[in-house]
């Protein structure tokens, strides 16, 4: 039983002395009842903490630390200590290990930035497709797990390979449109794989596809016009996109002046409003802009009410 | 439904007395945090006595990490950035920052703590380990400002990777590209502030940073944290923050986020959970405590938007560059 990644066994510890807490607060403790394998396993880690022991045993302790309190990131750096002193030849068993953290304890970021420390330092031999099954398989379970898309940007930069991620993303948006994770990942990929015009012509057929299919849909909206804004910014929004967000509040006449809910119709896109109130603001045409931020304020988006008030404003000054 | 300041008071102080419970050992690495949530709870209450100070500060300073500088969450850990920023709120609250400031040592060590953490793009890691968050660039800023230590080598750089974390959506993430996520936008924004770097940002810019944060409220009144995510009670902070921070607070819906965070009380044992009826925790009665009053709830003590803390004591606090 000396392998880093044999079980924890409690017998290979008999000739440590475990470290009480000391917190400087009246009364240490005495009153503490907390479980006695916690009570054990911590002074256990204060003390190789404190001779910083790098050794199996010591490994074996902090996987035991871990599965107990997996936000203890104290003993995450320690871990990482002992594997570059004795087990950094050994990385595919730590990946293996640290897998199976991850999957138990999902909401948990301290895996994340671990495995970056692992892959930063340790990995020069490794691919993105080593970091691939863990991440899908998380995303999958939690599609908006901030900490897995923020490591997978993180991995895909590192490793330079962006060839899974538009494919990845696609299915994402397929399942879930409303997926604002995957649409800021898309609008990651696509700024930092140069496309063609060709390219961005069909991203924003494939964005208005999606928009029609759920036209309340702010990720969806928001990412239009970021792709407008980044790739086409001499043509602005104008022409086709004004027609192609016009459809969407049919009902509704801009020209006329609201001055109650009730007389307002039924659209299909608060967006589609407020996209078609900005531009019209920048095109200097004035009164139906107001008119559109009107029809929010009162209809459309009244909880925002105040802020649509101040665009009005705005516009008046 | 009204707040009720007396539960809230009893339910803080009762999870001081809770040491006999196993989660609240298994939160040993949040403990300075948690003390600072609970000492900021007390404060905005009008109620800043009910803990022993000297008690207090002799455990925070039983936190302090004589080896790399800084403040670990708990004795014997390793300090991070986040916890040093709870250490020195606690002592700026409690009138203890000279521990710091006046012991030479542990001011140099402390300094260099924090500035050897911040990375060649003028990015920071919470601790030596890497990993790199723009919380972490504000909590930086914000120990050095409570240190009246701030200078342009460290803000000119922090400063340039906070701009770069805007997004095309009109939020902050995490990192430059990482989603917009309401709990960034307070980090980001708030670091600027401090460093008195707002005007970097465009009119056109706020407006839209302004939508992003007040799109973020829910019909029913409470805040998000991101499109199409629940709402929860501690983005009535990250966000309402944010849009204090940019003078824009009245963008929000005050009636209904004030009655969304007290639909979240626990009536019976005190404390603030992240929605109604779920599990009250400290995390989240600071910040609904702390939303309400920048909501201008009756008889709270007011919080300085930018550093979490009363203003009474960020007052005091030397200020740096433009405002
Ligand atoms: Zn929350």
């Amino acid at each position: 039983m000396t392998d880093c990644y044999d079980e924890f066994n409690l017998e290979d510890y008999a000739d440590v002395e475990p470290l009480p807490i000391v917190t400087g607060l009246k009364d240490e403790l005495c009153q503490i009842m907390y479980s006695e394998e916690y009570k054990q396993l911590m002074g256990l880690m204060r003390a190789f903490l404190s001779s910083n022991e790098l050794t199996p045993r010591a490994m074996r302790l902090t996987a035991r630390v871990i599965a107990v309190a997996p936000a203890f990131y104290t003993a995450w750096n320690y871990r990482f200590n002992i594997v570059v002193a004795i087990a950094k030849d050994r990385l595919d068993q730590e990946f293996q290990w640290l897998d199976e953290v991850t999957l138990n304890n999902p909401k948990n970021y301290q895996i994340w930035s671990y495995r970056q420390a692992l892959v930063e330092n340790l990995g020069q031999d490794l691919t993105l497709r080593g970091d691939l099954p863990i991440m899908d398989m998380m995303l999958d379970d939690d599609t908006k797990n901030y900490h897995v898309w923020s490591y997978r940007k993180w991995a895909v930069l590192h490793f330079k390979d962006f060839t899974h991620e538009l494919s990845f993303v696609d299915k994402l948006i397929d399942r879930d449109v409303y997926n604002n994770s995957a649409w800021n990942h898309r609008m990651f990929y696509m700024k930092n794989v140069s496309p063609d015009d060709r390219t961005i012509d069909e991203e924003i057929t494939y964005t208005k596809n999606k928009i029609e299919l759920v036209p309340q849909n702010i990720s969806s909206w928001n990412y239009l016009r970021g792709l407008y804004d980044h790739f086409k910014p001499e043509t602005g929004h104008k022409g086709e996109l004004l027609k192609f967000a016009g459809g969407f509040i049919d009902a509704l006449d801009l020209n006329a002046t609201a001055d109650s809910a009730e007389s307002l119709p039924e659209i299909e896109s608060s967006y589609a409003l407020e996209f078609l109130a900005s531009e019209y603001a920048t095109e200097g045409q004035l009164q139906r802009a107001k008119n559109a931020y009107q029809c929010l304020a009162l209809k459309y988006d009244p909880i925002r009410g105040s802020f649509w008030n101040y665009k009005i404003t705005t516009l008046e000054a | 439904m009204q707040l009720l300041k007396e539960k809230h008071i009893a339910y803080v102080k009762s999870l001081d007395s809770h040491t006999d419970d196993y989660e609240y050992w298994l939160s040993e690495h949040l403990r300075l945090n948690g003390v600072y949530w609970g000492l900021t709870v007390l404060c905005i209450l009008g109620s800043p006595e009910t803990f022993d100070k000297d008690d207090v500060i002799a455990f925070v300073m039983s936190c302090w990490d004589d080896k790399y500088g800084g403040f670990a969450p708990f004795p014997r850990h390793d300090s991070h950035l986040l916890s040093t920023l709870s250490g020195l709120q606690i002592l700026a609250t409690l009138g203890g920052l000279d521990n710091v400031k006046k012991d030479q040592l542990k001011l140099s060590q402390c300094l260099k703590f924090i500035s050897s953490n911040q990375l060649e793009d003028g990015s920071f890691q919470g601790d030596r380990f890497g990993e790199v968050d723009a919380r972490f660039s504000y909590n930086a800023l914000s120990c050095l400002s409570i240190l009246g230590e701030l200078t342009p080598e460290v803000v000119d750089p922090a400063v340039n990777f906070v701009l770069r974390c805007y997004n095309f959506d009109g939020g902050f993430g995490l990192s430059p590209g990482a989603e917009s996520h309401a709990s960034m936008a307070f980090t980001c924004l708030g670091a600027l502030k401090i460093t008195g770097k707002l005007h970097l940002l465009s009119p056109e810019q706020i407006d839209m940073i302004g939508w992003w944060l007040c799109e973020r409220q829910l019909p029913e009144g409470g805040l998000n944290g991101r499109p199409s995510k629940l709402p929860d009670v501690c983005y009535s902070w990250w966000v309402l923050s944010s849009l204090a921070i940019i003078g824009k607070l009245e963008w929000i819906d005050y009636e209904k986020l004030t009655q969304f965070i007290l639909s979240c009380q626990d009536e019976k044992r005190g404390g603030i959970s992240d929605r109604p009826n779920n599990e009250a925790d400290v995390f989240h009665t600071v910040f609904g405590v702390a939303g309400l009053s920048l909501l201008g709830y009756k008889d709270l003590v007011p919080v300085d938007p930018t550093y979490c803390m009363p203003y009474s004591i960020t007052a005091t606090f030397q200020k740096y560059g433009l405002y």
